[in-house]
């Protein structure tokens, strides 16, 4: 009887491993159409927004809130900030997350609201395995090239969310890592002047 | 002093690991010329700020898109009969074929280069020259330099930028009124890409805290991009490493 009954739990734990395997496979090919149907849903408010009529300012208000709610922040201002990250305090960390994302909607916002009448497609995905997913779109605009923008994609923070902006090969994470190290130099390497210039409108 | 010999353990691993690890991304650090290309950038923003850039703008701004659509299709196709020996060079018989396509069908249709009807057959306008042709032999780049009213570039671009102007076959076939309208074309199409890359320049560039940098680590991975064909998904770098 008892060995029948470990019989019967081996096999139900066998099922249930085989299962789950089965759900592991179907995750792994789930993040490459969970992030294609972010970057869709993201493009299509982007598209909006670049033909919403809306001035820049309008226009930048909106992309932050596009940004709150299709990227995660606190990784990718902790990425950018690299060696300062480690050595801040909480309360620095929190405030520099604001004040990147903040700076970041206005730099990149400026950009996309130059780009009226385009119309941005999802054109292909890849997996790039614990990084994340990369999704290629392509923004047309009448009559000038074509520009390829690459979003990476990752599930580490439970949902997918965008980490990575990748512009004609451009990184913006390598970019603005060069950029707020230069910032940061400009203000004698004080994190909090680096804050306080990163959040004021310039 | 078990303790000890563990964390000493730790670190050595943490250590090697970050040495296995490499640049993350391309090597963006390299810069042999820094100190030579900082001084000619400043020069260049200078002249780009006060001529060039008013210049383009001007351009842009006057001329209809219409009209520089096409002057860019004419410097595009004309480029074609070089990018076909270029692409033989890289053993490219495909994008050989292809090129010269296209340079049939735009000309012949395409009221000599002024329309694209190619692309709208599904053959797009891909670019090359010596750059590429020197990539995919292995040539290595060289290192960064900002020539004096040139821009970036690497060393291996720049030698191909010179060879590309001498190896144009256009330019040994063509009578010499044309090839005369074919350079007026091209330095107009030049200006053209400037008026075109304004808002980037003015953004990523003109208000950098570090605009050399900036420019250079732009450069320096889209053209990577370009000759890689894309970004190497193996390569991304994950942002949740130090989070």
């Amino acid at each position: 009887m008892t060995i029948e009954f470990t019989r019967r739990e081996l096999l139900a734990g066998a099922a249930a491993f085989a299962f789950v395997g089965a759900l592991g496979g179907a995750a792994q090919a789930d993040a490459v159409g969970d992030a294609t149907t972010l970057v869709t849903a993201l493009s299509a408010e982007l598209q909006q927004m670049v033909n919403s009529g809306q001035g820049q300012s309008g226009q930048i208000a909106t992309f932050q809130r596009i940004i709150g709610r299709y990227a995660d922040m606190g990784p990718v201002a902790a990425s950018v900030l690299g060696q300062p990250w480690r050595s801040a305090s909480p309360a620095q960390k929190q405030a520099f997350v604001a004040a990147f994302q903040s700076y970041f909607a206005r730099k990149y916002g400026n950009t996309f609201s130059q780009y009226k009448n385009a119309s941005i497609s999802v054109s292909g995905a890849k997996d790039g395995g614990k990084s994340g997913v990369l999704v290629s779109s392509v923004v047309k605009r009448p009559g000038q090239e074509n520009i390829a923008v690459d979003w990476q994609i990752s599930a580490r923070s439970g949902a997918p969310k965008v980490v990575n902006l990748i512009i004609e090969g451009v990184s913006m994470l390598a970019n603005e890592r060069a950029e707020v190290g230069a910032m940061l130099d400009a203000q004698h390497g004080s994190l909090d002047g680096l804050i306080a210039q990163m959040s004021k409108p310039s | 002093m078990r303790n000890a010999r563990i964390v000493g353990a730790v670190s050595a691993g943490l250590l090697l690991s970050a040495c296995a690890g490499g640049p993350k991304q391309t090597d963006l650090s390299h810069d042999p010329y820094v100190e030579q290309n900082r001084a000619v950038h400043e020069t260049n923003m200078a002249i780009d700020k006060a001529a060039f850039g008013p210049a383009a703008r001007a351009y842009g701004e006057v001329v209809p898109a219409p009209v520089r659509r096409g002057i860019t299709n004419l410097n595009d196709t004309w480029g074609l009969p070089g990018d076909v020996i270029q692409y033989g060079l890289q053993g490219n018989g495909v994008a050989a074929a292809e090129a010269g396509t296209r340079f049939l069908v735009n000309t012949l249709f395409g009221l000599g280069g002024l329309i694209d009807p190619a692309t709208d057959m599904g053959l797009g306008y891909r670019d090359t020259g010596f750059d590429e042709t020197f990539y995919v032999w292995g040539i290595p780049d060289g290192g960064y330099v900002e020539m004096p009213l040139g821009g970036p570039g690497t060393k291996r671009d720049w030698s191909a930028w010179a060879l590309d102007l001498m190896a144009d076959p256009v330019f040994y076939v063509v009578p010499g009124a044309a090839t005369d309208a074919l350079l007026g074309v091209a330095t107009l199409d030049l200006v053209n890409d400037r008026y075109e890359i304004d808002p980037v320049l003015t953004e990523i560039v003109q208000n950098s805290a570090d605009s050399y940098t900036a420019m250079r680590i732009s450069y320096l991975q889209n053209k990577q991009a370009r000759l890689a064909g894309g970004t190497d998904v193996t390569k991304l770098e994950d942002v949740y490493d130090d989070y």
